[in-house]
């Protein structure tokens, strides 16, 4: 109980100090309107002040491309960068079960491998010339050997296949071949023209309509032929092991490409003579540009590779990358059916490499 | 009243007979949903579409579905079915051959031959293929032939009939009753190897596409010109991407991996080779299989 001698209004506080009037200054005043309080702010103020100017804005810049750096990373380099690196994993290892385990595919008329006769390996005299996809341009593949000053006789030239088909004068190039007495190997336009030729000779219901199409035109194409072109196309093997060389290894033509680890007379002859891509997990080959450039699974197996088993191969076929020279390969086909280039790479005796090439007149192909 | 139901009901009867009679090549099927329509029309259970069927099998299992019914005597053992295949095949080719034909390998027949110019030894399907015109000029001039063979060691003599199904005409899968266009049986046992004929169903809106009664596609130029090569040691014929029309059928770890259907893939001496497992789990399938005979057999010595 309360003491009866005090009133209750005793205990009511003093209120008058609440009493706030908006005429004071106080009012308005922003004592305590803060986000940091100004005992802090003077704390950061000393330091900063210390800090110079430059140093502070710096800090800024750095901070922006931290972040932007961070958010490139996250969203584009680093997916970009695992992909690579697990790209890499995939050509490193050797997997266990991969694509070329059958028996490669034995077809009748068709010769997988040959081996180019030593006599006409390069040395201080003899050089080797191989050309790329010559496609029926005549004109251009006499151009070019004088271009590189070629002498029958004392040098050898090979073609990487598609000697014939959309030029202007596909048996002309074959009987210049033949004149030279160079080596080839059987590309896609080739192998489809032989089969057409061979198929129309071994049956007699095949459907008119499955003629109608470019079949048809391998077969017209076979007809300007003669047989003796005809017989010497068909001698051309899939695969042309041409020897070692130094530098290069062995030296190897094939038309579109080789599958690493697998031996040429293992090769699948179709995609030896159609591929662009190769699956770097599963060595599974592509026509399409889908997977790894083979080219660049073949020089990073090749690398591995105790020096003396190293390969170089030389080919065409892959019109869209053009030229392209890496260590264990070179690619030759700089369409010049379609207006390009024709290029030639000239291999002295010591392995030296030297790429000679001659514009093309026209696209033959519209 | 009841008289003009009935008058109805017949109506409409015969208006569909004649619509299932009726050839459904001609129908166009550019479009998913007619042929559903189709389908379901078909499967009415008025008519039971069974009876379209020419090739009859004696039974859908995984055992029976591989013998033609007409020359069906019971399972063969896994010895005699290998055996009969290799004659099967090499009959069949040389006959094609010798009359110029055109024919090449398909499906599980093709795969075989890519891993190592054999047959697969768990396949008990033969699949060959033939264009069209080669089908219908077959129809006319070889059906119901007999063919006799003698192997080259003169040891085995076998008798094979070439059957082909007169649904020819209709290029269409139509009800699924008659996708294989062709057989050629063996005689002794009725294994058999089906022959499928590809069309180009389409010339005008869609040229150099082939098709199967079984709606595989395939194009002008992955099938034509066609490669010579050798399949159980004669000459035969694949079509010119083989490796892209294996991959489209059965992707690529069908080139790839060595574990299939109980067999391993030997790398040294490249054959299929039975597991041990399966050739246990065989061994009791023909136990249990002995054994049912049995019990029928002692069934029927009690009555």
């Amino acid at each position: 109980m309360y003491p009866s001698h005090r009133p209750l209004i005793d205990l009511i506080p003093d209120n008058s100090n609440l009493d706030v009037s908006d005429e004071e200054d106080g009012f308005y005043g922003h004592d305590d309107d803060y986000l940091i309080h100004p005992k802090w702010k003077h704390i950061i103020h000393r330091t900063t002040n210390r800090v110079p100017r430059r140093i502070q804005r710096y800090l800024v810049i750095w901070l922006v491309l931290a972040t932007t750096t961070l958010i490139a990373w996250r969203s584009y380099l680093g997916p970009q960068y695992s992909a690579y690196r697990a790209e890499l994993a995939d050509m490193d290892s050797t997997p266990k079960e991969a694509f070329g385990a059958n028996v490669r595919p034995h077809f009748t008329d068709t010769i997988q491998v040959k081996t180019m006769d030593e006599k006409h390996l390069p040395d201080k005299h003899k050089r080797l010339v191989i050309i790329g996809d010559v496609h029926g341009c005549k004109k251009e593949l006499e151009e070019l050997l004088k271009k590189v000053e070629f002498e029958k006789g004392r040098d050898h030239l090979i073609l990487t296949g598609d000697i014939i088909a959309k030029g202007p004068d596909s048996p002309g190039v074959v009987s210049l071949a033949q004149h030279l007495d160079a080596s080839c190997v059987r590309g896609n336009h080739e192998d489809r023209m032989l089969l057409s030729l061979a198929a129309t000779s071994t049956s007699h219901t095949t459907p008119p309509n499955a003629l109608s199409h470019s079949d048809s035109k391998a077969r017209q194409l076979a007809q300007s032929f003669t047989p003796s072109q005809l017989a010497w196309l068909a001698e051309c093997p899939v695969i042309l092991s041409v020897g070692a060389i130094p530098k290069l290894g062995t030296l190897v033509v094939v038309h579109a490409g080789l599958v690493p680890d697998i031996p040429l007379a293992q090769q699948d002859p179709f995609y030896a003579m159609n591929m662009r891509s190769i699956d770097a997990k599963t060595r599974m080959p592509s026509e399409t540009r889908a997977g790894t450039p083979w080219e660049k699974l073949w020089n990073h197996r090749q690398a591995k590779l105790p020096a003396h088993a190293r390969t170089t191969v030389v080919y065409g076929h892959d019109r869209k990358r053009g030229r392209n020279v890496e260590r264990y390969s070179i690619g030759l086909d700089s369409g010049c059916v379609s207006g390009g280039h024709l290029t030639a790479v000239v291999i002295g005796g010591r392995g030296e490499c030297e790429f000679v090439q001659v514009r093309c007149r026209q696209d033959y192909t519209k | 009243m009841k008289a003009s139901q009935y008058a109805i009901a017949v109506a409409l009867a015969s208006v569909i007979a004649t619509t299932l009679a009726s050839p459904t090549g001609s129908v166009e099927k550019s479009d998913g949903k007619k042929e559903i329509g189709l389908r379901q029309e078909q499967e009415s259970p008025r008519e039971d579409k069974k009876k379209n069927k020419y090739f009859n099998e004696p039974g859908t299992t995984h055992q029976l579905g591989h013998y033609d019914a007409r020359y069906f005597h019971g399972v063969v053992s896994d010895k005699e079915r290998t055996d009969t295949q290799l004659h099967m095949i090499r009959a069949y080719l040389d006959f094609f051959r010798s009359k110029r034909l055109d024919t090449w390998l398909a499906h599980g027949t093709l795969l075989g031959w890519w891993w190592n110019g054999r047959r697969l030894p768990w396949d008990w399907d033969m699949d060959t293929q033939v264009s069209e015109a080669t089908l219908q000029y077959l129809g006319e001039k070889h059906n119901h032939t007999k063919h006799e063979y003698t192997s080259d060691d003169g040891k085995t003599k076998r008798e094979y009939i070439l059957d082909i199904n007169p649904w020819l005409w209709e290029r269409e899968r139509g009800d699924g009753m008659n996708i294989i266009d062709a057989r050629w049986v063996d005689t002794r046992n009725g294994l058999f190897i089906d022959i499928t004929g590809l069309s180009e169903i389409h010339p005008d809106t869609a040229p150099g596409v082939w098709r199967c009664k079984n709606n595989h596609k395939y194009e002008t130029l992955e099938l034509y010109p066609m490669r010579e090569t050798v399949f159980e040691g004669v000459a035969a014929k694949v079509p010119y991407s083989y490796d892209k029309i294996l991959i489209d059928e059965y992707t690529e770890k069908a080139l790839i991996l060595t574990r299939w259907e109980g067999h391993i893939w030997d790398a040294e001496t490249k054959v299929w080779i039975k597991t041990q497992a399966q050739i246990e789990a065989e061994a009791e399938e023909a136990r249990i299989r002995e054994e049912i005979k049995k019990e029928e057999q002692r069934k029927k010595g009690g009555k």
